[in-house]
């Protein structure tokens, strides 16, 4: 099993929960986050003062899925979130040890 | 099943006594049921369901007392008040006079009367004291306090409940002023744990602020003999309230005080609503009533306390070389000793502005109104259409008095006068948001919203728009909309007309209401980069920066007010980002 993680821009998230359910993906996590890459924030000017946004706001989503399907689904989050703009965000796979369904015990494939 | 007589009928000779109380859970049940079914309700249900409980418990002392002297059984809250639930846990005091009966005889008679209480499945909640056992714990445990007021004798010896009864009264008036602060901290504390009762989508019954515990402490405040109680609307909600306990019960089969989720589709039938908000309504409104009397009561016993002269040596000292303070804060209108109250020479009933007067005198003064101020408001004409100058500008005044909001339109709206002057405002009054952001219902949280925004005035060109608009901004919350804010935009122009608005004002708070989601929505789920974003906000808009900071300014109050969790920093800077580029884009 692998989890993804994607940091996107927040206004593509609809997007790209349509795409993973388009993928056949049951559940997703997502949370409000906040961070920088390449672009090390920017500024904006609101109420006639310039400041700098050091973080930038981001949407993070989790996902479970199988080792087979960690790649179908990765490709379909980076085409709906892209933008071809800095600040589009990352996509990232991780090892899985093990997976437990709280509610029933299940362990495993069977808990996705 | 048994007959159910009424409480009034009469003697014990005229039903059959269950055989003590081994079948009494399951007959206490089906009279419930049965009870319902006859179409029996509310307080008479409980005073029946009150008779055959005790008088199962006269079978079971006779078995397990016989006619001992020196003894009795006491029933303390719920079986002591005669309100009883299907449910209800049987709160017992096996009462003893200190002498008459052995430690020992004592110890077995209390087993063999709780035992087959346990048995019987029956849930108990016991004790044994002397009669000055009983003030020793009353005068140390304000709930054991509270309880014990409500001791009504079940068996035994009636005279000694009568005394410990006697003796608990006094001791309770006695200490009033150390008591009084010890209830209300306990109402606060109650608050602070289980939430405000009108608010909660699956409110405590019971504890929550406004619920069952707090009606039962009017009673317990009004025997400190400092002040009365409120009475007719007050108590219609809290038997309500227990209708609702006792539907609860029944539904969930069990004696659970929170009204989940899951079981008020149930709870809602059972009691006659067709729709489960409507049970949820209310409970607000019931809520409402109760918490505010609490509120009214405890100033009416500091009152007395103060004015008792029992209190601190500075403050008699004080009060000696004063007269009462009668100011006159505003025309018909004075303070009398902290509180709002109608000026003697004042005419309520040729003064159709003064509600709104008085309404905007208590928001800016903070003073709570008298209840005759209220019932003077409530028999005040009505205000002419369109409304006039002073009216607005009493209303103004209302709205802009933030800190005093909430509770001054908390007394206006329960005595009638927010639907009075906003019609559109009984639509959604006291309506439930299934929302699980949002901690108020639909009215409470635009009150919210207005006090919020009071945090923005400076930052927007017409702070009177900003708060007119927080104020109403969700007044097409109403049942059966399928767009809260274009319905509500469609109530803005009678509510305008009525009021005498300016019509620029009025299609300002028009388009804010229909656009009130807007930023928050474009900035969350589309590109402020894309000009397309900004061009859809600013048409929105008729490209006004004053409506585009007004709009930031109540997006961040009606997050606010919404709830906690709401507003965060992540969607600050996404409604910033957006606003600074929309501003960007006018100049």
């Amino acid at each position: 099993m692998k989890l993804v993680t994607a940091i996107i821009q927040p206004h593509r998230t609809d997007e790209v929960r349509a795409a993973l359910e388009a993928a056949g993906v049951k559940g997703v996590t997502v949370s409000e986050a906040a961070g920088y890459g390449r672009q090390k924030g920017h500024t904006e000017v609101y109420r006639g003062a310039e400041y700098t946004v050091d973080l930038v706001p981001k949407t993070r989503l989790e996902v479970l899925v199988d080792d087979a399907d960690a790649a179908t689904v990765t490709e379909a989050i980076v085409s709906a979130a892209q933008t071809g703009k800095i600040g589009d965000g990352k996509v990232w796979t991780v090892p899985v040890d093990d997976v437990a369904r709280v509610r029933t015990g299940e362990h495993g494939a069977d808990a996705l | 099943m048994e007959h159910i007589p009424s409480a009034a009928e009469g003697s014990d000779a005229e039903v059959p006594h269950p055989s003590g109380v081994r079948d009494l859970k399951r007959l206490r049940a089906d009279a419930a049921a049965q009870l319902t079914s006859d179409g029996v309700t509310g307080p008479e249900r409980r005073r029946r369901l009150t008779a055959l409980v005790k008088r199962a418990l006269v079978a079971h002392w006779n078995e397990a007392a016989g006619p001992a002297e020196g003894i009795a059984l006491g029933a303390v809250g719920s079986l002591g008040r005669g309100d009883a639930g299907p449910l209800s846990d049987l709160d017992l005091v096996l009462l003893h006079d200190g002498k008459t009966q052995s430690k020992d005889a004592l110890a077995e008679l209390a087993q063999r009367l709780w035992y087959p209480i346990w048995d019987a499945g029956l849930e108990l909640d016991y004790s044994m004291r002397s009669l000055t056992e009983c003030r020793q714990v009353a005068s140390k445990d304000l709930a054991a306090a509270a309880g014990l007021l409500d001791i009504q004798p079940v068996a035994g010896d009636d005279t000694l409940v009568a005394q410990a009864r006697a003796a608990i009264y006094q001791d309770w008036r006695a200490a009033s002023r150390k008591r009084l602060p010890e209830l209300l901290a306990a109402s606060r504390a109650r608050a602070e744990r289980h939430g405000e009762l009108a608010y909660l989508i699956e409110p405590h019954l019971k504890e929550a602020r406004g619920g069952l515990r707090d009606y039962t402490s009017l009673s317990a405040l009004s025997a400190t003999w400092l002040t009365d109680r409120p009475h007719g609307v007050v108590d219609a909600a809290g038997e309500h309230l227990r209708d609702v306990r006792d539907a609860l019960h029944l539904v969930a089969g069990r004696p659970v005080n929170v009204l989940g989720r899951h079981l008020a589709d149930d709870v809602a039938a059972h009691l006659g609503y067709g729709d489960p908000d409507d049970l949820l309504a209310s409970i607000a409104d019931a809520g409402r009533t109760v918490a505010y009397a609490l509120d009214q009561t405890e100033r009416g016993a500091r009152r007395s306390l103060e004015r008792s002269g029992i209190g601190s040596v500075a403050w008699k000292a004080r009060r000696l070389s004063k007269a009462p303070r009668h100011v006159s804060v505003a025309e018909g209108l004075i303070d009398v000793d902290g509180e709002l109250a109608l000026a003697p020479s004042a005419d309520a009933k040729a003064d159709p502005l003064l509600p709104l007067r008085a309404a905007a005198t208590a928001a800016t003064t903070g003073l709570p109104f008298t209840p005759g101020l209220l019932d003077a408001m409530q028999n005040a004409p009505d205000l002419p259409e369109p409304w006039p100058e002073a009216a607005r500008t009493h209303l103004r005044d209302l709205l802009r008095g933030s800190h005093h909001l909430v509770a001054v339109w908390e007394a206006l709206d329960l005595h009638g006068l927010a639907v009075r002057w906003v019609p559109e405002w009984a639509g959604v009054r006291n309506r439930p948001q299934r929302s699980p952001i949002h901690r108020y219902t639909v009215d409470r949280h635009m009150i919210e919203t207005v006090v919020i925004a009071a945090k923005h005035r400076r930052d927007v060109p017409d702070q009177d728009l900003l708060f007119a608009t927080a104020w109403v901004h969700d007044i097409g919350k109403r049942a059966g909309s399928t767009d809260h804010s274009i319905d509500g935009a469609a109530l803005v122009p009678a509510i305008g007309a009525r009021l005498g608005w300016s019509p620029q004002f009025t299609a300002d708070v028009e388009t804010l209401v229909r656009h009130h989601l807007l930023l928050s929505i474009l900035s969350t789920t589309r590109d402020a980069e894309d000009p397309a974003t900004v061009g859809e906000l600013l048409d929105a808009l008729g490209h006004r920066e004053d409506l585009l900071v007004t709009l930031r300014a109540l997006t961040e109050a009606d997050s606010h007010a919404a709830g906690p969790k709401v507003w965060t920093t992540w969607r600050a800077s996404l409604a910033d980002t957006l606003t600074a580029k929309a501003r960007a884009a006018l100049t």
